[in-house]
């Protein structure tokens, strides 16, 4: 039987009241952290593990998406002092189209490095739901790992929860074994509030990530809807013991950022949540520096951009 | 009211990055002895990581910058002239050097618009080809001048490296904090695109050890006596690693002439079928 919801759960979801004024003092403690030495180095390979390689181009070319498949294996070609190979990427996210390429560099579905696709009408939504099931059952069918959708903002913001609900609930159900990731496009919610009861309806509609963004809307990620998302899969966690992951995306091109968020998730999530399998960021540049940042500690040499391939 | 009653307005010198005055992210200052009077100034003393976010932000500049026209560069280096000219006052027992600064800003702004004319060449080639080489910008360039050359040596490595296109980064001893302060005034009001130029005051042959391991940058103007020998061997050394310019040259004396502005430009040849 599908999940239904009911008025009093829309109004338990709306009754989400949050404090912008503590919100950004506490994301302004946060940012002053800084995080030093072997510990930078741990979290900067942590954040380079979390990576979701992202191209959503009109322009992506079958060999942009191949190449971003190689880089998400291997992020760098050298090796670093101590060893240790580095980390390859969480995931390549792509636009349906390109899954069949990405698929044929992967290899085998639900290898190490997962195939993410985005689907139903990315990014705005708008579009009948039958014809967005259709693309995510044939999105899945073509070999994807996990299914990026999008909310229906414009039913979200007119008051029609449940209908965003029962959209999330059948998207659910067209991906099968694929993973959810539910992008809640905060930077057209408006408000703290809203963004508080949009990551507790997905997550009772059975996402198994939250999302910020598309990447397409400014503002993106930013630390204050990262916060309240967080703080609303630690509530759903503690009130029916589901673990639900997190994705900020859009914006994130600087490994101190990284750091920050990852910060930001330890205090409010703790240890479990530091893993891929939990959290990704949602980027392409990043990569980049987060490179820079580690060849930097292992060398002593600050590198230039133009050493890392661009993707 | 008199003026011995008047709150003394006291002046902690910035650094200027970007097109504004920002104090170090480390929060350290020096406290040296004014040049100008008997009081004791604040300078900012830039960090590594200050050098590391110039270097950013000159890197974006630096394109837009060379893709004006050699014309627009030689306005807005002229204007720095004027800017200079102005803030004369501000230099007291500096009015010499302080024009002869004037003067080589304008010298500079007129080689804007006729360096390419005159490194540029066709080259004669034997076989159905035409072959030319032009001359574009190294990048970006960190220019360390003599502080016993003050103003006028920082003018002159500054101007030198915009001229061909370049965006400079300047580094000045805390103890000059006055005149590059005065330099860094007229830079913000000349029209100048932010980034272009900047200034940082700081302990030179500290950051210049940093400068060494930034490996993104292009090139390194080092004028002999800025630094010790030693330092200016190891800058060498370091340079030869990522095949970086180093140019060193002797003082600031005369304006840099057409060779050495060569030095902080790159040739770039093309065949075409005639």
């Amino acid at each position: 039987m599908a999940l239904t919801c009911t008025e009093s759960d829309i109004r338990r979801w709306r009754a989400a009241r949050v404090d912008d004024v503590s919100v950004a003092k506490r994301v302004a403690r946060v940012r002053k952290r800084s995080i030093k030495t072997e510990s930078k180095v741990e979290l900067l390979r942590l954040a380079l593990s979390m990576v979701d390689l992202t191209t959503l181009e009109g322009a992506d070319s079958p060999e942009r998406v191949r190449g971003l498949c190689r880089k998400a294996r291997h992020p760098y070609v050298g090796t670093l002092g101590d060893e240790r190979p580095l980390p390859s990427c969480a995931a390549v996210c792509v636009y349906p189209n390109m899954v069949p390429t990405a698929r044929e560099v992967l290899g085998e579905r639900d290898g190490p490095i997962k195939l993410a696709a985005v689907a139903t009408a990315f990014p705005s939504g708008q579009l009948p739901l039958a014809l967005k099931l259709e693309e995510v059952r044939q999105t899945v069918a073509a070999g994807a790992d996990e299914i990026d959708m999008v909310i229906n903002r414009g039913a979200f913001l007119a008051g029609r929860d449940a209908e965003v609900f029962d959209e999330i609930v059948a998207t659910k159900e067209a991906c099968g074994e694929a993973h959810l990731k539910v992008i809640l496009e905060t930077g057209e919610l408006g408000t703290l509030d809203n963004v508080a009861a949009a990551s507790r309806l997905a997550m009772a509609a059975g996402a198994d990530f939250i999302k910020t963004s598309t990447g397409k809307i400014q503002p993106a990620a930013t630390f204050e809807v990262t916060l309240v998302m967080l703080e609303a899969i630690r509530e759903h966690y503690l009130s029916t013991g589901v673990a639900v992951g997190m994705k900020p995306a859009g914006g994130i091109r600087k490994a101190k950022q990284a750091l920050h968020y990852l910060a930001l998730l330890a205090e409010i999530l703790g240890k479990g949540w530091l893993t891929p399998a939990m959290f990704r960021f949602g980027a392409s540049s990043l990569t980049n520096d987060l490179l820079r940042q580690l060849l930097w500690r292992d060398e002593g040499y600050y590198q230039s951009p133009r050493r890392f391939s661009v993707d | 009211m008199s003026t011995s009653n008047r709150l003394v307005v006291e002046k902690t010198i910035k650094l200027y990055v970007g097109g504004r005055f920002i104090r170090s992210e480390s929060g350290r200052v020096d406290r040296v002895r004014s040049s100008f009077s008997t009081n004791e100034i604040y300078v900012s003393r830039a960090s590594r990581k200050d050098f590391r976010d110039a270097m950013e932000i000159a890197r974006k500049a630096q394109a837009g910058w060379a893709g004006r026209t050699g014309y627009n560069r030689g306005q807005i280096l002229y204007r720095l002239a004027e800017m200079i000219e102005s803030r004369a006052s501000a230099f007291p027992g500096e009015t010499d050097r302080t024009q002869i600064a004037v003067d080589r800003a304008v010298h500079h702004a007129g080689w804007s618009d006729k360096i390419s004319a005159l490194l540029s060449t066709l080259n004669p080639v034997a076989a159905a080809y035409v072959n030319y080489s032009m001359i574009r910008p190294v990048g970006v360039v960190v220019a360390v001048p003599n502080p016993a050359e003050g103003l006028v040596g920082m003018v002159e490595a500054a101007c030198a490296a915009a001229v061909m296109g370049n965006a400079v980064i300047v580094l000045v001893p805390s103890d000059q904090g006055e005149l590059a302060a005065g330099l860094a005034e007229a830079l913000a009001t000349c029209d100048m695109p932010a980034g272009v130029v900047n200034v940082m005051t700081t302990d030179v042959p500290a950051l210049l050890e940093w400068v060494n391991r930034h490996d993104d940058l292009d090139a390194l103007y080092l004028v002999e006596g800025a630094v010790d020998d030693d330092a200016i061997t190891e800058a060498q050394r370091q340079a030869a690693r990522v095949m970086r310019r180093v140019v060193v040259v002797g003082s600031a004396d005369q304006a840099a002439p057409p060779l050495t502005l060569q030095r902080l430009a790159e040739v770039k040849t093309v065949w075409m079928s005639s």
